[in-house]
């Protein structure tokens, strides 16, 4: 697991190069990138953190790397710095996904809040994103007559009809339902319907 | 649109009496009063003018009737009725009566009276409603196609009504049946006169003026003596035959109506007439045959209004596309007020942002006491964004100087110096070579120091972009000083870049061009005019080799002494 940073794509080689300083400044993990293109070919999907988007760059516009990103399902947060702050660039920038949109000259206080903010959202994608790969891990564990009652019970059926349904005893489907809850850390029937309902969310649809 | 504006000039001309009286009144009781009474004054006031006129003009009369061979009472009353409305014609039977009472001194028949003056009055107040309606000749002959349509109606209208006015004196035995052609023939061309030279000039006068005020000057009094002195030679001279010399009568209108306009032709056309009349009554006795005359000043007349209007029509045209160019100007010089204000905010934008986050990570550095040497380093990459942002407004200082500069004597070479070395940290940063080759010693130039530095500096740093798609080691530039023909200086700056892609090459010198992500493209813009502004040439030199030339050419008046 590596370590959330903020990813500085501007063509402007001091104001990248002074952000990326007051970004270390603050103790803060920082990279810079001097165009799309270079992010791109950099860019891995466990890279945690959020992004700092000039607009307007030689190449390929930060618009543009916008749309990429999503298309690569690389979904890192994006905040938009430009000098150029009309609202059909900002209108533009939030339909693709930026989480906040500053104008140069920057404030401090504005962008490191837009940077918290981001880092943040990107924490949380991650925790439920992570939950929901250690679910379906455990899920994966389950034994094939485990698994069979685990969807029964998630629909909502008794442990009656659980029975005829597997044609086995309920005492039967008692003894399968512990082992499989136990299996799957949860103690209560809701949290397993929860579970199964982030997991097709996510779309996943595990057997 | 031009009826909606005809309509607003005649409401206008109905608001503006002779007596005037204003409509600023609320009370609809208060206005109706008020126009009541402003009608009587403008109709009392129309009947005296032409009880007046026909007073004066009541010379050479046939059968001791109204038929004079110039009678301008019928053109006061077409102004009264184009200029105030038709709702005037009334008083126009009431100024017929009262001329024939006051001006014909002998008590005539009242039934001729009457009736002649119905006659009269209805003639004239149907050539009014012709002109007014379905001519729609508005209240000021603004345009050739006015003026045709009214000299067709003022010439053509005068005939029908003399041959009944005639008609019924002869039937009421004030003319004999031999009288007819003569008496008819008279009557017409008179009024026909009257009217060409009266109402266009009553109507252009009472109007506002539309040209820019003709002061008096000079020229003035040199009209007014031509004017004069061939009215002199038509009539002074004692020639056999008097209109001879008439031509020269033209010169001066002709003179005065393509100096003057309308307004200058009418009143022209009016003094020459007057001079005409008293001048062929003075010499009346040498036989002048009356309607030969008066065809003569006709033709005169028609001179000086068409010339007048056409003049006039000419200026105004001018004035409105000189108008409308300067409202374009203003457009255009905002919307690139506009696009410089974006770019230059873009521009300062970049250097503001990096300046911000350096000096805050200063700050926050000098909370460590061992990070001094940090601090130095940010501080001074702080110091090159604020060159930056500086260079920014200097060139754009630059840009609204150009050709307003203050020139010196320089040595060529001391100024490429200055500026080399200014840029030398930057060529060393992006290890560019820079050759400056001497083919002549050039004289001394006289130029605007910090201007021509700012061209050298502007076409230097261009190079020194290109030079970056160039591998290291390889960059290099050329400053070359020479003399050309004539004298002139010429300075060649050469980088081995890239070179300018041809469809860029063309629209590389207008502003707002340009190949770089963070250029307002002002640079070369500014540089031209800068150049062009001392009377030289910046241009991009086509060469074979790869790379890019600029070459800056500037006069031999400019780099020689002058005394």
């Amino acid at each position: 697991v590596t370590e959330a940073s903020v990813f500085i794509i501007e063509d402007d080689q001091a104001v990248r190069d002074s952000l990326l300083l007051l970004l270390g400044m603050k103790n803060m993990s920082a990279r810079g990138f001097a165009s799309a293109e270079d992010f791109l070919d950099a860019v891995r999907p466990e890279w945690s953190g959020c992004v700092l988007l000039d607009l307007r760059m030689p190449g390929k516009s930060g618009l543009e790397l916008q749309t990429m990103l999503v298309e690569r399902d690389i979904r890192l947060p994006v905040v938009i710095i430009t000098a150029h702050g009309d609202i059909a660039a900002a209108r533009a920038a939030f339909r693709a996904g930026a989480v906040d949109f500053l104008e140069k000259p920057l404030e401090e206080e504005a962008l490191f809040a837009a940077i918290a903010t981001a880092l943040e959202s990107d924490r949380k994608r991650r925790d439920a994103a992570g939950a929901i790969a250690a679910f379906e891990a455990r899920v994966a564990r389950l034994s094939g007559r485990e698994r069979e009652v685990m969807w029964l019970v998630a629909e909502g059926r008794q442990n009656r009809e659980v029975a005829v349904a597997l044609n086995v005893s309920p005492r039967t489907v008692e003894i399968y339902k512990a082992r499989m809850m136990e299996k799957l850390q949860l103690r209560r029937v809701p949290d397993l319907v929860r579970a199964i309902e982030a997991l097709r969310r996510d779309g996943r649809t595990p057997r | 649109m031009i009826v909606a504006r005809r309509l607003a000039t005649r409401c206008d001309g109905w608001v503006m009496t002779p007596l005037g009286h204003s409509v600023t009144s609320t009370a609809a009781r208060g206005a109706a009063g008020r126009s009541a009474l402003r009608y009587a004054g403008t109709g009392l006031s129309y009947v005296i003018a032409y009880v007046a006129l026909d007073w004066i003009s009541y010379i050479h009369p046939v059968a001791q009737l109204a038929i004079t061979p110039w009678n301008p009472p019928p053109g006061l009353s077409l102004f009264l009725l184009l200029r105030f409305g038709l709702r005037y014609a009334p008083c126009l039977f009431v100024a017929a009566v009262a001329a024939e009472l006051v001006v014909r001194g002998t008590a005539p028949p009242p039934l001729l009276v009457l009736l002649s003056s119905l006659l009269l009055t209805a003639g004239y107040t149907a050539a009014g409603a012709l002109l007014a309606g379905p001519l729609r000749v508005g209240a000021r002959l603004g345009e050739v196609r006015d003026v045709n349509r009214f000299v067709a109606v003022a010439i053509a209208a005068p005939a029908p009504i003399a041959v009944a006015f005639v008609g019924l004196h002869i039937g009421l035995g004030s003319l004999t049946v031999a009288d007819f052609s003569h008496a008819v023939l008279q009557f017409w061309i008179g009024d026909a006169l009257g009217i060409v030279v009266t109402t266009p000039l009553l109507l252009e006068f009472s109007m506002p003026r539309a040209e820019p005020r003709t002061r008096f000057d000079v020229e003035l009094l040199f009209q007014a003596a031509a004017t004069v002195a061939a009215l002199w030679i038509v009539f002074g001279l004692q020639a056999t035959d008097e209109f001879k010399f008439f031509y020269l009568l033209f010169l001066p209108l002709v003179w005065i109506a393509m100096r003057r306009g309308i307004r200058g032709a009418m009143a022209a056309s009016l003094a020459v007439q007057l001079g005409l009349v008293a001048a062929a009554e003075s010499v009346a006795e040498k036989g002048i045959v009356l309607w030969q005359l008066q065809l003569l000043m006709l033709a005169l007349a028609l001179t000086a209004l068409y010339l007048g209007t056409a003049v006039s029509e000419r200026e105004a045209a001018r004035r409105s596309v000189a108008v409308r160019d300067a409202a374009l100007h203003r457009a255009l010089r905002m919307a690139t007020a506009g696009e410089l204000a974006a770019a230059v905010a873009h521009e300062l934008n970049q250097p503001l942002t990096a300046i911000g986050a350096y000096v805050r990570a200063c700050m926050m550095m000098s909370e460590d006491p061992g990070s001094a040497a940090r601090i130095r380093e940010t501080l001074g990459k702080t110091a090159a964004e604020v060159a930056r942002a500086g260079e920014v407004i200097r060139n754009l200082r630059g840009f609204y100087r150009a050709g307003t500069g203050k020139r010196e004597r320089i040595a060529p070479r001391a100024l490429v110096d200055a500026v080399v070395e200014s840029l030398g940290p930057r060529l060393a940063q992006h290890r560019i070579t820079l050759d400056l080759e001497q083919t002549d010693d050039p004289a001394s130039i006289e130029v605007d120091r910090i201007q021509m530095q700012t061209v050298l500096h502007n076409l230097l740093v261009n190079a020194v972009d290109a030079l970056a798609a160039r591998a290291e080691g390889e960059r290099r530039i050329v400053v070359r000083l020479g003399r050309r023909e004539g004298g002139a200086f010429a300075c060649e700056i050469a980088d081995n870049g890239p070179g300018i892609a041809p469809d860029v090459a063309g629209r590389l010198f207008e502003p707002f061009t340009s190949t770089k992500t963070d250029g307002m493209g002002l640079g070369l813009a500014m540089s031209r005019s800068i150049v062009e502004a001392h009377g030289g040439r910046l241009s991009l030199l086509d060469r074979e080799a790869d790379g890019t030339t600029f070459e800056i050419i500037l006069p031999f008046e400019t780099t020689e002494t002058t005394p």
